[in-house]
């Protein structure tokens, strides 16, 4: 009976460590006016919320070397937030000057010498995903993989059509979750989750 | 050898080595011969089963529903490992959750009052967003939760589930159950509660 007992309490141990089994996932990240971005090859997930029409959010990278980056905005599925589209820009060297109908609905002017890409999300019908992580239900833009030259490059996070609401931006490739402090992400989980 | 030392001998060997009396034929079982030797009881003997179910909250991912389980104590029905099928169906804002689990449920304590519940196994959950195909994976559980014993075989509780996916699809869970587990069979020749 004791080696029973003792071969319930192995099984157990057991199955409770694989639930530490390690896993990767996007770094979560909360949107400031500018957030500087140290590794911008790593896989990111960063949420905010257009509170203003005019707000912008403004992300900085920064490439040693040429280097292939998928991008793409996400908006809760919510009622209330069927009209929210997103827009962002990533602007930079390398890139073409704006297009006309374009140059319109960026929120500041491009720097002399620089050029940009736009995402202006407004398909008709929106890519729906499950986040598994956050088990949450977002529309998305699409992943585009922009091919960027070395260089300081920014992403511009405004809505076009100066609808408000929250927002998540997605970008990078590696997946490396070593950098998210636990701390950090139970604390603004709200943000992240319900 | 004299006959008459056969005689005695005969009578001496017939005779009760105890000096107690001989159980009654109405007496009950424990009384007769100590707690019943469960172990040798039948493997679909009742008193192995107990049946649950639970009011649930999934916290991420927001989801409420039912969980019910099945346990079956496969070494001694008298004792706290079981093994343990569940199976929960919960809706919330984004989607709805079923989850199939498989695993151990160790009782510490299963005699007394207030029972302690540790156990760990494998989940495939699978989630249901309108607008998308059934998103399904494989996850790993621990669950945690004690146990009033209210009546002779039912019990209230209230437990608490992690789980953690760490393949295709990666995520946590984190859930919360409060419900009442029935243990089949009479209780009659297990110890008496505390």
């Amino acid at each position: 009976m004791i080696r029973r007992r003792k071969l319930s309490t192995a099984l157990l141990v057991v199955m409770l460590c694989g639930i530490g089994t390690s896993s990767h996932a996007h770094v979560p990240l909360i949107a400031g006016e500018l957030v500087e971005i140290e590794q911008p090859d790593i896989s990111h997930a960063l949420y905010g919320t257009i509170v203003a029409p005019d707000d912008v959010f403004v992300i900085r990278l920064a490439y040693d070397e040429p280097f292939a980056l998928p991008f793409e905005i996400l908006v809760p599925r919510r009622k209330g937030l069927e009209d929210h589209r997103p827009a962002f820009a990533v602007v930079g060297p390398g890139l073409p000057p704006p297009l006309p109908e374009h140059a319109d609905l960026l929120p500041r002017s491009i720097p002399d010498g620089q050029g940009v890409f736009l995402e202006a999300n407004d398909a008709s019908e929106r890519l729906l995903i499950f986040e598994s992580f956050t088990r949450r239900v977002f529309w998305s833009s699409g992943p585009i993989a922009l091919a960027l030259p070395a260089g300081e490059f920014e992403v511009w996070i405004f809505s076009p059509e100066g609808t408000t609401g929250d927002f998540v931006l997605g970008f990078g490739v590696e997946e490396d979750f070593s950098s998210a402090g636990c701390g950090g992400l139970l604390e603004d989980w709200s943000t992240y989750a319900y | 050898m004299p006959i008459d030392a056969l005689l005695l001998a005969g009578v001496l060997a017939s005779a009760p080595v105890s000096s107690e009396p001989a159980p009654s034929e109405s007496a009950p079982v424990h009384a007769r011969r100590g707690p019943a030797r469960w172990y040798e009881t039948s493997l679909a003997d009742p008193r192995r089963f107990s049946l649950a179910g639970h009011f649930e909250a999934q916290l991420i991912g927001l989801a409420f529903g039912l969980h019910g389980e099945f346990l079956y104590r496969p070494f001694r029905a008298d004792r706290g490992a079981n093994l343990r099928v569940g199976v929960s169906l919960a809706g919330g804002p984004e989607f709805f959750y079923l989850p199939l689990a498989l695993g151990w449920r160790q009782h510490f304590v299963p005699h007394h009052r207030v029972t302690l519940e540790l156990g760990a196994g494998y989940e495939q959950q699978s989630f249901f967003v309108p607008g998308l195909d059934p998103v399904t994976r494989s996850a790993f559980y621990g669950e945690g939760g004690v146990a009033i014993r209210v009546i002779e075989q039912g019990f209230i509780g209230t437990q608490v589930i992690m789980s953690w996916a760490p393949f295709e699809r990666p995520g946590p869970g984190l859930g919360l159950r409060l419900g009442f587990r029935w243990n089949f069979g009479p209780r009659r020749g297990v110890k008496p509660g505390r």
